[in-house]
């Protein structure tokens, strides 16, 4: 049984570390917002969503967050008129990425947010060590 | 010394009480997540005077018992789609009550160790 403290240490480190992958996929949505296919016709890049859950270890009892799994937006792509562009199919058509830049932004600032508390409860966590710890200070 | 003793006690249930606020804080984008929360010191510590004795090291203990979690039901309502019910700005909340507590703790323990020091040294 490890030290309840030394354990919300590593939960929130699981956090942070989630969140900086959501937020990986976030940028990998923004990077990719008018990649299209490279053949006529083709598929563009179809956006990523990620999903995270609990991951608990037995051994010291700890709910951890970890990714469940990284999948593709399902929702139909964006198509635009652009006979000259080298993925048009044979209607002139092209076919766009289904990444709406506005909802990727809005999950950045909640991602963000998210980083922000788990790197508060890190913060907490170690001055309660060092409270502890302070105790054995001859004068203080 | 029981005074120790009840300053431990209430030390690591603060402990406890901070790790389950990381796991909340963790997962508060978790679909289908319940906040988990400590009971009450007051109800650990009625439950630990009023614990059997254990005079044998095979006897169970209770102690383990004491900082199960309870699923966080004060509203009852999930905030969101996913069903997932952490509240981030109550958990923050928690964290500094649970900070302070731990400061006071640590302040009381202090003074009351060097009250012993001071009637031991001679």
């Amino acid at each position: 049984m490890v030290d309840a403290l030394t354990n919300s240490l590593k939960i929130a480190a699981a956090g942070l570390a989630a969140q900086s992958m959501r937020l990986q996929v976030v940028s990998e949505n923004l990077a990719n917002v008018k990649s299209t296919a490279a053949s006529p016709g083709g598929d563009p890049y179809a956006r990523k969503t990620i999903t995270f859950e609990e991951a608990l270890d037995d051994a010291d009892g700890r709910g951890e967050v970890r990714v469940s799994e990284i999948s593709r937006d399902k929702s139909p792509f964006k198509l635009e008129l652009d006979p000259s562009h080298p993925a048009a199919d044979e209607r002139g058509m092209v076919k766009l990425p289904n990444v709406n830049p506005m909802i990727e932004l809005a999950d950045m600032r909640e991602a963000n947010r998210s980083y922000q508390a788990n790197l508060q409860v890190v913060r907490q966590s170690r001055d309660l060590m060092t409270m502890t710890i302070d105790l054995l200070k001859v004068n203080s | 010394m029981q005074l120790f003793d009840i300053a431990s006690r209430h030390r690591a249930w603060l402990a406890q009480s901070q790790s389950f606020v990381a796991a909340n804080i963790s997962n508060a984008n978790t679909p289908g997540f319940a906040a988990r929360h400590t009971q009450e010191f007051s109800e650990v510590l009625q439950a630990a005077s009023s614990r059997p004795v254990t005079t044998n090291p095979a006897h169970i203990s209770v102690s383990a018992a004491l900082t199960q979690p309870v699923d966080d039901t004060s509203d009852g309502s999930p905030a969101t789609h996913s069903g997932n019910t952490v509240d981030v700005d109550g958990e923050l909340i928690r964290a500094g009550e649970i900070r302070g507590g731990y400061a006071l703790n640590a302040s009381v323990t202090k003074a009351f160790q060097r009250m012993l020091q001071a009637s031991t040294r001679s």
